[in-house]
């Protein structure tokens, strides 16, 4: 089964990064770890790879404006078409992660492709994908979420690391 | 021809040619997937470590990165993009842009 492994990436809060020292620890328990899963992702032909956080927490994959409208420039008709929502219309308005933000529901014409840790690794290409492409105010990153084709056949596996409490992930597909 | 032959030049003490120099990658050059998932990878390796130090950084900034150091940072993406590869001498694409603030 191909599969990449996924950057386990700790937060930027505490000392070390992404570990809060208990204190008092508890029985079996002295810190608490804050992790991400993260993995590459690029939009052939635009140059550069950028990050992509999974979220199984967010219904849709959402792309950043900053992203999806002035690095990628994709155009409703040529590169994405827009969804209409019955008695909505196209512009909705989402909230994830403390951030409320509208946004234009789409599926992509434009395939997106995803890698792991290893340059030379698997691929995993997404063709077709429903996403949210978010106006400004919404997150400054991109989300992976549940629906849509990111997860959909996937299988996310987190195990711990040998002799410790961090973790690893990978993903199969 | 044999080992008297005056036209026969010893050869050098050592036949191995040196290494040829290490192409120098042009970074003003557009980077393939690989040269950009690399440098990400050392921006997660150096905070993995606790290398990098976002102090100082006014939460909500964008951070840039390349070269092992956070070289920028500003609110807008696109602005500090710009402007971190120009001071960095290299493609934009070779950066590393962040947003550290994920708590």
């Amino acid at each position: 089964m191909p599969a990449f492994d996924l950057i386990v990436r700790p937060l930027p809060v505490g000392a070390p990064p992404g570990e809060l020292i208990l204190d008092p620890p508890v029985p079996g328990l002295n810190r608490v770890l804050l992790r991400r899963l993260v993995c590459r992702l690029r939009v052939p032909p635009v140059p550069g790879a950028y990050d992509a956080v999974l979220d199984t927490g967010a219904p849709l994959t959402i792309f950043p404006r900053d992203l999806w409208h002035h690095q990628f420039k994709w155009q409703v008709g040529r590169d994405y078409d827009e969804l209409s929502v019955a008695g909505i219309g196209s512009t909705l308005t989402g909230q994830v992660l403390g951030y409320r933000y509208s946004f234009r529901l789409a599926r992509l014409r434009v395939p997106v492709e995803l890698a792991g840790r290893d340059p030379k690794g698997e691929r995993l290409r997404l063709d077709s994908l429903v996403c949210q492409l978010a106006e400004a105010g919404g997150p400054p990153f991109v989300l992976l979420g549940l629906w849509g084709g990111a997860f959909t056949s996937r299988r996310l596996a987190v195990e711990p690391l040998p002799n410790s409490d961090d973790i690893s992930a990978r993903l199969e597909f | 021809m044999n080992a008297t032959d005056p036209t026969v030049i010893d050869p050098p003490a050592t036949t191995t040619p040196p290494p040829a120099p290490a192409p120098t990658a042009d970074l003003m050059s557009e980077p393939t997937f690989e040269e950009c998932i690399e440098e990400r990878n050392r921006y997660d390796n150096d905070l993995t470590a606790g290398r990098l130090s976002f102090a100082g950084i006014p939460e909500g900034h964008h951070v840039a990165y390349f070269g092992g150091r956070i070289i920028d940072h500003d609110a807008d993406y696109m602005t500090l993009q710009a402007r971190a590869a120009q001071a960095a001498g290299v493609h934009w694409a070779r950066l590393v842009i962040n947003y550290p603030w994920m708590w």
